[in-house]
């Protein structure tokens, strides 16, 4: 295991290299000159000369680049056009809310989609079935956002039973959880159903059901944890997707988080937190691969010994 | 002659049920596309026409989706939305077929370092989350319908390039293609003649998906107020502008909402007929926000 994990982690390392050379190009294929896009309109001349110099724009490409990954490696993002703090700083306090969410939403939809879709596999063309094809369904055709005006609309406008928007107490995670894992919520049921219909007609489940188990038996030991692998698997490769919802969820509920963060850096043109935040995402959909592979080699040993 | 016709109509019975869902997406596709085709003659009034006297106006006879807060009438600037939207859509898929699927065609039936090089060019596109990456290149472009088509199509090459080379490298192999390489046609002729041809279909299949994925991706950044200008009758700005009514008017916000629902769930009930009748490998791939 020990091999497995290192040689997954050392795989990291171009992933990251290749993305953190395309944010740094980022700023470069811009029309004009970096130093007075990254400075902003109103700079003054001392400001965009001391840019230029931190960016070493005179400098060959790969020497800027180098440069510019001497600053990541130490921690230096740069700093913010709007709030003139360190980048760094910037993000490490929208840092919590943003895990919060995720962290919520993440229990939602792992409960309430697997729950849904073992009913769906077990019991296929039952009514569970029916109604995790029509969600999963609706929820790939509808936009995340919407969804979550809609809540807002009902819940908070209407009854008055939960707050519209901003970050406190627990009442205020509710709404933008919930909506950032409908998607989950169908995804992990889709996955999940499709999995343990696989597995069941598979020859130890036959042999299983053959002498004699019971049907909780059959269910919990032979099938649900191998039903989980694939599922698990497919879901990684969707994580993105789950990412880019609470980019938009946060902003639909102005809840205070990196990806509300991102999406106003990209209304300022404040590059350098675009940059980072986008490298930072980047970077979380890599680890949680990572995660996930390695959770994939501990349940299943033929995975790491390939 | 009567067990004949009762076949033919069992059959044709069997085949509605087996595919009435694609049918159905079919249908709503037509007329998104002949709407959003001929929006100024289906729109009832002028889009951009504003009218104090019949702001925020509910839905009713002399406007039947109702008016906005600027006594603009609602259906029309839906059927208009549609070109953009439509236009998002289509626009991303045509820049990601032309670019990521011509180069992961070329990249599959060439093979070595080209194949090596396009491929790390995928993944480093990949490792984004994908509305991440759009959101990121409006940044670099800068707002507007052109720059978000853009954006999202380079979101979408990747996933295209991926497709055609793998299905490239598999048609790459088969015998009539060496056959054909063994007497010694040229290149270009064989991609056109005997490798492109079996690419159609899948890649159909993945257009049908991603337009829907590329309308949703837009919808969200106009909506975010990164996407096309505020003043364009568009599905994704009307929303974000409905807000502050959308208490006390909230069909402002819901017609938008069920436009982009009902335009992308026929696209994706198409792709999935189509995927299903033609290439099963596809399953899954296809949402981003």
């Amino acid at each position: 295991m020990g091999r497995y994990v290192a040689r997954r982690i050392l795989q990291l390392v171009p992933t990251l290299l290749a993305v953190s050379f395309l944010i740094f190009l980022m700023v470069r294929l811009i029309p004009g000159d970096p130093a007075l896009l990254i400075a902003g309109e109103n700079a003054t001349p001392e400001l965009v000369a001391s840019i230029r110099e931190r960016l070493g724009l005179d400098r060959p490409l790969f020497v800027q680049y180098a440069t510019y990954l001497g600053h990541l490696l130490r921690g230096d993002l740069g700093t913010s056009l709007r709030t003139h703090r360190p980048v760094a700083e910037e993000v490490a306090a929208r840092l919590p809310a943003t895990l919060q969410l995720a962290v919520a939403a993440g229990l939602i939809f792992t409960v309430l989609g697997v729950l849904l879709g073992v009913a769906a596999g077990i019991r296929r063309g039952h009514w569970p079935d029916h109604l995790v094809r029509v969600l999963s369904l609706v929820g790939v055709s509808s936009p995340g956002f919407w969804i979550g005006i809609l809540l807002m609309l009902t819940f908070s406008l209407q009854l008055r039973l939960l707050p519209a928007a901003g970050r406190g107490t627990l009442a205020h995670v509710v709404l933008p959880a919930v909506t950032a894992s409908l998607v989950g919520i169908a995804l992990v049921a889709r996955l999940v159903r499709t999995s343990i219909i696989e597995i069941l007609g598979e020859d130890y489940v036959r042999t299983a059901w053959a002498k004699g188990l019971a049907r909780p038996a059959v269910v919990y030991r032979h099938v649900l944890l191998n039903a989980l692998i694939p599922a698990v698997t497919i879901l990684g490769l969707e994580f993105g997707a789950l990412l880019g919802g609470l980019v938009v969820v946060e902003s639909v509920f102005a809840w205070p988080g990196t990806g509300k963060l991102l999406i106003d850096a990209i209304r300022m043109r404040d590059y350098p937190v675009v940059q980072s935040l986008v490298l930072l995402f980047a970077f979380m959909l890599a680890i949680v691969n990572l995660l996930i592979d390695l959770l994939c080699g501990l349940l299943d040993p033929r995975i790491r010994h390939e | 002659m009567t067990g004949a016709s009762t076949r033919g109509r069992g059959g044709r019975a069997v085949w509605l049920r087996r595919r009435w869902l694609g049918l159905v997406g079919l249908v709503i596709t037509v007329i998104t596309v002949l709407s959003a085709a001929f929006a100024p003659w289906v729109a009832p009034y002028d889009p951009l026409a504003q009218d104090l006297s019949v702001a925020l106006e509910p839905p009713g006879a002399e406007h039947w989706l109702g008016t906005d807060q600027l006594g603009r009438d609602l259906l029309s600037r839906l059927v208009f939305g549609g070109r953009v939207s439509l236009a998002t859509g289509l626009g991303s898929v045509a820049f990601g077929i032309a670019t990521g699927a011509t180069l992961g065609l070329l990249a599959g039936y060439r093979g070595g370092w080209l194949d090596t090089l396009i491929m790390r060019g995928c993944d480093m596109l990949l490792a984004f989350p994908g509305f991440v990456l759009a959101a990121a290149v409006v940044a670099v472009l800068g707002p507007g319908l052109g720059n978000l088509i853009l954006a999202i199509g380079v979101r979408a090459a990747p996933v295209f390039g991926r497709l055609a080379r793998n299905l490239a490298l598999s048609v790459r192999e088969r015998p009539y293609v060496e056959a054909a390489r063994a007497v010694g046609v040229p290149d270009t002729r064989i991609l056109g003649r005997h490798v492109t041809p079996n690419l159609l279909a899948p890649v159909l299949a993945l257009a049908t998906l991603r337009t829907g994925t590329g309308i949703l991706t837009g919808a969200a950044l106009s909506f975010l107020g990164i996407g096309v200008a505020a003043e364009t009758p568009d599905w994704g700005t009307m929303l974000s502008l409905a807000q502050p009514y959308m208490r006390l008017y909230p069909h402002l916000v819901i017609f938008p909402g069920l436009a982009i629902v009902v335009a992308v769930l026929g696209l994706n009930l198409l792709a999935d007929d189509v995927r299903d009748a033609w290439d099963p490998r596809l399953r899954g791939a296809g949402r981003e926000v």
